[in-house]
């Protein structure tokens, strides 16, 4: 679909918002009697400007995730102002918030209930592997920018912190299947109980089988996969002031994907169909304690592991990490935190893909943070002070500060500004790990040799962080009448980004062999806009909007640089989503989503790929047939068929992502 | 109603369909006896308050303190406005932390994730404030004094008498009869 359809989609979604006028309330008449005789109908209510946290914030909230017609975490975060996903294939993505983006893409924090999930080896996510029950899901936070003085390392472009239920709150049974084109089969059971008075326990079991996606060429992807996930929560209560929370998952994944492995015989490059198997595991145990109205404890401690066996790399990565808060108010302007942790994280890497030195490891991490919010004039200013001391064994000790002022001028404007520096700390592929990323063939424009040319690209014992400088400015307006509007601005100072130098050149069996270590010669700014508005018109109707603007400025003069601008995050993206409550037992979403035009790295191609800007929409109608069953019709990525959303920068070809849709039933009792 | 007709221009016939599909649900709907949980909830909470008397109340304003980080009930409360509670004037004050909760006569807590509410409920124990919650078990162990229950698809509500009565706050008759009483009896 080209953009000149758009505004006329605005059009009728407009024209049917503006005919209906909402009913008027007059709920300030009714008496307790009448309002204990009116339905419930869920929860719809909702204004990101309504936050007073001196950060990017965006919350996705249960209702968001269930009404978006979304299986997946990363199709979640579309909903995000600035937050790019890009789909690579049937069974991997590309993340990112305020650039950078890429499969491996390394500047995003990602945690579930508290527990990090992104991976030490290459710093990043595998978003295929993060497939948790949606329907028990509190709410995604995601915070746009640098959270490192509260959350550390890794914390640079974004936090995503995804909170599951309180066990209180999921009692009883849920059971949700469906199937379609793509989404083959699908289902989630959970029960709740009250185990004993204040102790609530829930059980649930969720899984998947997804279909394949396209090649440009027409050729099949044969990149299905399915994944089974399984897991437990207890939430006590002892008495007004101890709670304790233990949870764990366990998690499989059959993932096929379409490998290309570097060569040196023609034609370079091996095709195959990998059939890779994933593991992952975690447990999690948390106590919080009050010690005064004006003081908390908490202590916390989880181990996870996952392994990932996929032809060219077999990886084992095993957590265990201890984490304690204590909260306090000093005087009567000043509410303190500060926290120690340690985290021992245990991995063994293997595969003919790929060479580690040395191939197991256990690494320690050391962290320490404090921060201070002083309130400057009670109900209007506020000012948060906080710094993180890091000590990896890589780098050794991080200091990350951030300052944040909060100023409220009235009940309907606000605004915030902060400046935060924080740092990405090497993963154990830029300094331990290289790996054959193409064979550039002989009399070539890349190789004039009459030798196949390999390129190694191999991690360096001198790479460092890379650093962040965070300049960020923010408006909250909220008007009377069900419109509110959250805006950010922001410019970004990055110093000692990775890049390439040229290395030793080696004769090996089959040809040349060109190393390409890692270095941290690059810099680079990025400046931009996002903003999330929500117009709830009336109870029965909600226009949400996310827009974002994104500028890119990366220098790769230095000589120490030989990689391509591998830098080319979409400019323009934005997100409209109307959500309707027809009547009673009908709702119907509409979304729709427009994505400028960007670029991505392949090193298959030997250069940037350009990736088209596309525009699609997806519907969502459900249908309450009684008090507890709802059936749900879903249709993704219409006017799509064919659209390459991402390439990944090595080892896969570029897919399509089909339109696609599904049948849901959901029964709750 | 009356719709007035609307012409789609021809090169647009997936926004026709979608806008067809949706005419055609939309007709014939109707809102009934129902409302957004939210707004239900802060409607309860404002009612419940009128049949509260407080041993003292400052002239001026009734502040009504709600914890809401997603801000969903803050939205819903807000929506509420103006209102007067015991013939003050009703101000809606978001709350994050402890250190605002002076001067608050409710304190409504959202805290789905159960982060501040000891907290906060230690820190107005004994003190003349009524707090509502919507977590299962708030008017229970949890500390608070009145609890907001989804029953299918009604909501209704659990009173701590006992502990409503140490922080000095008299419910009324007529309020306890819709409500079920909860925790020690005297």
């Amino acid at each position: 679909m080209n953009l000149s359809r758009l505004p006329c989609l605005m059009f009728v979604l407009l024209t049917l918002v503006v005919f209906r006028s909402a009913p008027a309330a007059g709920i300030d008449d009714l008496s307790l009697e009448a309002l204990m005789d009116m339905e419930v109908t869920s929860a719809s209510k909702k204004a990101q400007a309504l936050s007073d946290a001196p950060a990017a914030i965006f919350v996705i909230s249960r209702d968001d995730i269930r009404r978006a017609g979304v299986r997946s975490i990363p199709e979640a975060l579309r909903l995000v102002p600035g937050m790019h996903v890009g789909r690579i294939d049937s069974n991997k993505w590309a993340v990112a918030s305020r650039g950078f983006n890429g499969r491996f893409a390394n500047k995003l924090l990602v945690m579930v209930d508290g527990r990090t999930v992104y991976t030490p080896v290459f710093s990043g996510v595998y978003w295929e592997s993060l497939t948790p029950m949606l329907e028990d899901i509190e709410r995604i936070e995601v915070i746009r920018g640098p959270g490192a003085a509260l959350w550390g390392a890794n914390a640079v472009n974004g936090i995503i912190n995804i909170i599951t239920r309180h066990a209180a709150d999921t009692q009883g049974g849920l059971v949700v299947f469906g199937g379609g084109s793509y989404q083959k089969t699908f289902g989630s059971a959970r029960y709740g109980a009250e185990l004993a008075e204040g102790v609530y326990g829930r059980l649930y079991a969720t899984g998947f089988r997804r279909g394949d996606f396209d090649l440009p060429d027409g050729r099949e992807g044969q990149d299905d996969w399915d994944a089974a996930q399984s897991g437990f929560r207890v939430d006590a209560q002892r008495g007004p002031r101890d709670s304790l929370t233990l949870q764990g998952d366990i998690g499989r994944q059959h993932i096929h994907q379409h490998l290309s492995r570097a060569v040196y015989a023609p034609p370079y490059l091996d095709e195959f169909i990998d059939s890779a198997d994933g593991r992952n595991a975690n447990l999690l145990a948390r106590w919080r304690h009050t010690l005064s109205p004006s003081s908390e404890f908490r202590l916390q401690i989880y181990w996870d592991q996952y392994l990932r066996d996929e032809a060219l790399l077999r990886q084992f990565v095993s957590t265990l990490d201890i984490d304690m808060q204590h909260s306090f108010t000093l005087g009567r302007r000043q509410e303190l935190i500060w926290g120690l942790g340690a985290r021992r994280v245990r991995d063994d890497l293997s595969g003919d893909g790929a060479r580690a030195t040395p191939p197991a490891r256990v690494s320690w991490l050391y962290s320490a943070f404090a921060q201070d919010e002083i309130l400057l004039r009670p109900d209007h200013l506020w000012l948060t002070l906080g710094v993180k001391l890091e000590h990896s064994d890589y780098t050794g000790i991080e200091v990350q500060p951030t300052a944040r002022l909060m100023w409220a001028w009235n009940e309907q404007h606000r605004f915030w500004a902060s400046v935060s520096r924080a740092v990405r700390t090497p993963s154990r592929v830029e300094r331990t790990v290289s790996f054959l990323n193409v064979v550039i063939p002989p009399n070539s424009e890349f190789n004039k040799t009459p030798l196949p040319l390999g390129v190694l690209v191999r991690g360096s014992d001198d790479f460092v962080s890379e650093e962040l400088i965070a300049w960020e400015l923010g408006y909250r307006f909220l008007a009377r009448g069900g419109f509110s509007l959250d805006a950010t601005l922001f410019y970004n100072d990055y110093h000692h980004l990775r890049a390439n130098r040229i290395g030793r050149t080696a004769l090996v069996a089959g040809g040349l062999q060109q190393q390409l270590p890692f270095t941290n010669a690059r810099s680079g700014s990025t400046w931009g806009a996002e903003a999330a508005a929500v117009w709830q018109g009336g109870s029965w109707w909600r226009l949400d909007l996310a827009w974002s603007l994104l500028k890119t400025r990366i220098d790769t003069s230095a000589e120490d640089d030989v990689n391509p601008q591998v830098e080319y995050s979409p400019e323009h993206q934005l997100s409209l989503r109307l959500a309707l409550d027809l009547d009673r037992d009908k709702r119907l979403d509409l979304w729709l989503r427009h994505v400028g035009e960007a670029r991505a790295l392949s090193a298959i191609s030997l250069e940037t790929v350009p990736l088209d800007a596309y525009t699609t929409l997806d519907a969502r109608f459900a249908w309450r047939l009684d008090e507890h069953l709802e059936l749900s019709l879903v249709a993704r990525d219409l006017f799509g068929g064919g659209i390459v959303e991402y390439v990944q920068e090595s080892f896969t070809r570029p897919e399509e992502v089909p339109a696609s849709y599904y049948a849901e039933l959901r029964w709750d009792f | 109603m009356a719709r007035p007709p609307v012409s789609f221009p021809p090169s647009a016939p997936a926004g026709m369909a979608a806008g067809l599909l949706a005419c055609l649900l939309l007709a014939g709907s109707a809102l009934g006896e129902r409302l957004e949980e939210n707004t239900l909830k802060a409607a309860m909470a404002v009612n419940i308050a009128r049949f509260t008397e407080w041993p003292t109340l400052d002239d001026g304003v009734f502040r009504l303190c709600v914890y809401d980080p997603g801000g969903e009930l803050l939205a819903a409360f807000r929506d509420l406005l103006p209102k007067q509670i015991h013939r003050r004037d009703l101000a809606v004050a978001p709350i994050r932390r402890t250190l605002e909760l002076g001067g608050c006569q409710l304190l409504f807590i959202h805290d789905p994730e159960r982060v501040a509410s000891a907290r906060l409920l230690t820190a107005v124990e004994g003190r003349p404030v009524l707090s509502i919650g919507d977590t299962p078990g708030f008017a229970r162990g949890a500390g608070g004094i009145v609890n907001l229950v989804r029953q299918g698809r009604k909501l209704r509500f659990n009173v701590n008498l006992a502990r409503a009565r140490a922080a000095g706050l008299r419910i009324s008759s007529r309020l306890l009869k819709l409500a079920r009483i909860v925790g020690a009896r005297r």
